[in-house]
C-alpha cells in the first residue's frame, strides 16, 4: 500500500511538474523567438516591460486576456471553442513520453523522469504529433471564414503527407536501437558510445523536414502563410483563444518534438558529467534548446515553399529517400547481426 | 565594387548545391552575421535621429532680422514689418502653387500709413501632403519647412497651424536647419564621383 | 483500479459511438467518432496492450479519420438537401440484425470464457506481435497487405477515369 502512495504520489509530481515547465516554457519560448527574430535583423527585440523585456510574456498574457470576447457570424460555436482545446492538448501530451533525464533514485525507489514509460513512445508521438491537425482542421471548419478553411485544409495535407516520411525517417534509429522505448533507445546510444546521427544523417535531415512541416514553421508554414491567408485557420479567433494556437503548435510542439529528436539522433542526457548530479538533465535540455535554435534560426531565414511544392516535395522525393534509407539500415542491421 | 550574379528565374541548382542545401546554408550565414552584429535600430521615444537636411517637416515662417533676399529687400519698404515677426508678403504664390485649393487662408490689410500688413496666415495641416511647393513658389523666402516631424494633435482644430507657431518655427528648428550641412550632397566632388560629371548641352 | 478505468473508458466509448449515430451534423458525428475511437485506444493502453493502443491512434485516430474530415469539411453541405424525418423502413429492416447482435453479446458475456490476459500477455508486446506476425501469421498477413495494394491501384484507376471522363 505504501509502494502504491509513493507512485502516486511520484506520478501526480511528474505531471505537475512537466505541465508547469512547459507552459512556463512555451509563453517564455515567445519572449525568446522575438527577442532571437529581433536579433536576426539586427533589432532588439522587446526591452521595454521589464528588465531584458523578460516580463514581456506576461504582458503579452494579460493583454490576450483582457481582450473582448468576440465570435464571428455563423460559426459553429462548439466546434469553435473544441478546437483550441483538441490543438492544445495533444501538444501537451507529446511531452508524456519525452524522458528529461536518467534514472534516479528517491527513498529506495527508482524514479524515471518522463510520465509515461510506454514502449511504444515513438509511434504516441506520431499519433499525438499529428492529431493536432484536428485542431486545426476544426478550427478552420469551425470559424466560417475562407481563408481559415483554406489554411487548415492545407495543414491536414501537410500533416498526412509528411506524418509517412516522419515515421520513416524515425523508423530507421527504431531497427538500430531495437526497441520504440526512449529509454532502451538512448541507452544503446549510450552503451555503443556513438549518437544515431552519425550513423543516419539522411534520416536526421529527414526527420527535421518533417519536424519542421508538422510544427507549421517555415519554410513549410503554408498553413498560414501571411501574404495568402493572413494568418491561416486562426483568423477568426481572437484574444487568448488566439493565443492557444502558436502556443501549442510553435511552442510545446516543436519544443517536444526538438527533445524526441534529441532522443533519437543525440543520445538524450548522454555527455559528460561535468554539471554533478544533474549533468544529465542538463545536457538533455542543451541539445534540445540547440535544435530548438537552429529551428528558430532556420523560420527567420528561409522564405516559404509555395503550397503545392510542399507537398510534392513530401511524396516524391522524401518519402522515396526515406524508404531507401530504411532499407540500407535494415540490410546493415541484419547482416551486422 | 559590389559583384552581382545574375541568376534567370528558370535556373535551378546544381545537384551538389542541392544535396548539401549550399543555398540553405549561405541565407543561415546571413543571419547569423546578423545576429553577431549590434542592433541598427533607434529606441525611437528615448533617442531621436535628426532628420536630414531635405527632410520636408512642419512649415514655419522665416522673420524679418536683416537677412532677406534681394527681392525682399526692393519691397520692404512697402511692407509694414516689426523686427522678429514674420516676414510674409501675402502674395498668396503658396496658396496658387498649392494641389489642395482650401490648405491655406491669407488674410493682409493696409495700415494708416498705406502699408501692407499680413494679418492672418493659417495652414490646415490635415490638408497637407508635404509636396514643399508653396516653399518653392515663395518668392521672398519666408515659407519653409522645419524637420518637425511628430505633429499628432488631439483635436482637428489642433492640427491648423497659425502665424505665430510658424514665426516660433522659423526663429529655431527652421533656423538650424538651414545652417545644416547637406547630408545627400555635400559638395559637388562628391556628386561627381557619385553620379559622374554633368555635362551640359550649351 | 482496473475495473475503474474499464467503467469509465467504456462509459466514455458507448456515449460517444451513441453521438455519434444521433448526432446530425456531419461534422460532428466525426468528432463523437474520435472520441470513441480515442476511448478504444484508451482501453487498450488499461489492458497493457501498448501496440494495439499505438496503432489505433496513428491509423484509425489519425490517418483514416483526418481523411474523412477532410472529404466532409470540403462538402458544401447547406447546398445538399438533408433528409428530415424518421427511416421507417431501414429501422423494420435493422431490427432483427439488432437483435441477433444483442443475443450474440449476451451469449458471450454469459457463457464464453474470458482467458486471463495478465499471464499470458509478454513484456514487450512490440517485438513478440512482430515475431507472431512475420512467423506464424505471415501468410494472412501477406494476402492483406497485397489484398490492400490491389484496392489502392484499384481506387487510383477509378479517380483517373472520372477524372478523364
Amino acid at each position: 500500500m505504501n509502494d502504491m502512495i509513493f507512485t502516486a504520489i511520484v506520478i501526480a509530481v511528474k505531471i505537475l511538474v512537466v505541465l508547469a515547465v512547459t507552459l512556463g516554457l512555451g509563453a517564455y519560448l515567445t519572449w525568446y523567438e522575438r527577442k532571437f527574430a529581433g536579433h536576426l535583423q539586427a533589432r532588439r527585440g522587446p526591452t521595454v516591460v521589464g528588465p531584458f523585456g523578460l516580463l514581456q510574456p506576461l504582458a503579452d498574457g494579460l493583454k490576450l486576456m483582457t481582450k473582448a470576447p468576440i465570435l464571428p457570424k455563423g460559426i459553429d460555436t462548439k466546434l469553435y471553442y473544441m478546437a483550441i482545446m483538441m490543438a492544445l492538448v495533444p501538444a501537451i501530451m507529446l511531452f508524456a513520453v519525452v524522458p528529461f533525464g536518467p534514472s534516479f533514485k528517491i527513498m529506495g525507489h527508482e524514479v524515471k523522469p518522463i510520465v509515461a514509460n510506454l514502449n511504444i513512445a515513438i509511434l504516441y508521438v506520431f499519433a499525438m504529433g499529428s492529431m493536432a491537425a484536428y485542431g486545426t482542421l476544426f478550427a478552420g471548419w469551425a470559424s466560417n471564414s475562407k481563408y481559415a478553411f483554406i489554411g487548415s485544409l492545407r495543414k491536414a495535407a501537410l500533416i498526412v503527407s509528411y506524418e509517412v516520411v516522419l515515421g520513416f525517417a524515425a523508423l530507421s534509429v527504431i531497427l538500430l536501437a531495437g526497441s520504440m522505448n526512449v529509454f532502451d533507445i538512448v541507452d544503446s546510444q549510450i552503451k555503443s558510445g556513438i549518437w544515431y546521427i552519425v550513423y543516419q544523417p539522411i534520416s536526421f535531415v529527414l526527420f527535421l523536414f518533417c519536424l519542421l512541416a508538422e510544427s507549421g514553421r517555415v519554410p513549410f508554414d503554408i498553413q498560414e502563410a501571411e501574404a495568402e491567408l493572413v494568418t491561416g485557420y486562426n483568423v477568426e479567433y481572437g484574444g487568448m483563444k488566439f493565443g492557444i494556437f502558436p502556443l501549442a503548435e510553435w511552442y510545446l510542439n516543436v519544443l517536444a518534438l526538438c527533445a524526441i529528436a534529441t532522443v533519437l539522433y543525440f543520445g538524450g542526457w548522454s555527455g559528460p558529467h561535468i554539471f554533478g548530479p544533474f549533468s544529465g538533465f542538463i545536457w538533455f535540455l542543451v541539445k534540445t534548446f540547440g535544435l530548438l535554435f537552429f529551428v528558430l534560426w532556420v523560420h527567420w531565414t528561409l522564405p516559404r515553399y509555395q503550397a503545392k511544392d510542399v507537398v510534392e516535395f513530401a511524396w516524391k522525393y522524401l518519402l522515396p529517400i526515406s524508404i531507401v534509407n530504411l532499407v540500407a539500415t535494415a540490410f546493415f542491421v541484419y547482416f551486422k547481426g | 565594387m559590389i559583384k552581382l550574379k545574375r541568376l534567370r528565374r528558370d535556373d535551378s541548382l546544381g545537384p551538389l548545391e542541392s544535396v548539401l542545401f549550399l543555398d540553405f546554408i549561405k541565407g543561415l550565414t546571413i543571419t547569423m552575421k546578423n545576429l553577431l552584429r549590434k542592433p541598427i535600430t533607434t529606441q525611437y521615444p528615448k533617442e531621436k535621429i535628426t532628420p536630414p537636411k531635405r527632410f520636408r517637416g512642419k512649415h514655419g515662417h522665416f522673420v524679418y532680422d536683416g537677412t532677406e533676399p534681394p527681392s525682399l529687400q526692393a519691397i520692404q519698404g512697402f511692407m509694414s514689418f516689426e523686427k522678429g515677426k514674420s516676414r510674409c508678403v501675402a502674395c498668396y504664390m503658396c496658396q496658387t502653387a498649392c494641389p489642395m485649393p482650401t490648405l491655406f487662408r491669407i488674410e493682409a490689410v493696409q495700415m494708416p500709413d498705406g502699408t501692407k500688413k499680413v494679418v492672418r496666415f493659417d495652414m490646415n495641416l490635415l490638408n497637407c501632403l508635404f509636396c514643399g511647393l508653396c516653399v518653392d513658389a515663395c518668392p521672398v523666402e519666408c515659407l519653409t519647412m522645419s524637420d518637425i516631424h511628430e505633429m499628432a494633435v488631439y483635436r482637428r482644430s489642433q492640427a491648423v497651424i497659425h502665424m505665430d507657431d510658424m514665426e516660433k518655427i522659423g526663429a529655431t528648428n527652421a533656423k538650424t536647419v538651414r545652417e545644416l550641412p547637406d547630408r545627400i550632397w555635400r559638395n559637388d566632388k562628391e556628386r561627381e564621383t557619385l553620379w559622374g560629371k554633368v555635362k551640359w548641352n550649351f | 483500479m482496473e475495473l475503474l478505468a474499464f467503467v469509465v473508458i467504456g462509459s466514455v466509448a458507448i456515449v460517444s459511438a451513441l453521438g455519434a449515430i444521433l448526432v446530425k451534423s456531419p461534422i460532428h458525428v466525426m468528432v463523437w467518432f474520435l472520441g470513441f475511437i480515442l476511448s478504444i485506444a484508451a482501453s487498450f493502453f488499461a489492458l497493457k496492450a501498448d501496440l494495439l493502443a499505438g496503432l489505433q491512434l496513428v491509423i484509425y485516430a489519425v490517418a483514416i479519420v483526418v481523411f474523412y474530415v477532410l472529404v466532409i469539411t470540403t462538402i458544401p453541405w447547406e447546398k445538399i438537401k438533408m433528409f428530415e424525418g424518421f427511416y421507417k423502413k431501414e429501422l423494420i429492416f435493422a431490427l432483427p440484425a439488432f437483435f441477433l447482435t444483442i443475443g450474440t453479446v449476451l451469449y458471450l458475456v454469459f457463457n464464453a470464457k474470458l482467458s486471463n490476459m495478465r499471464q499470458m500477455l509478454p513484456k514487450d508486446n512490440v517485438s513478440a506481435l512482430g515475431t507472431v506476425l512475420f512467423t506464424k501469421y505471415i501468410v494472412p498477413f501477406e494476402l492483406a497487405s497485397f489484398i490492400l495494394l490491389i484496392a489502392m491501384i484499384g481506387a487510383i484507376i477509378f479517380g483517373k477515369e472520372k477524372a478523364n471522363g
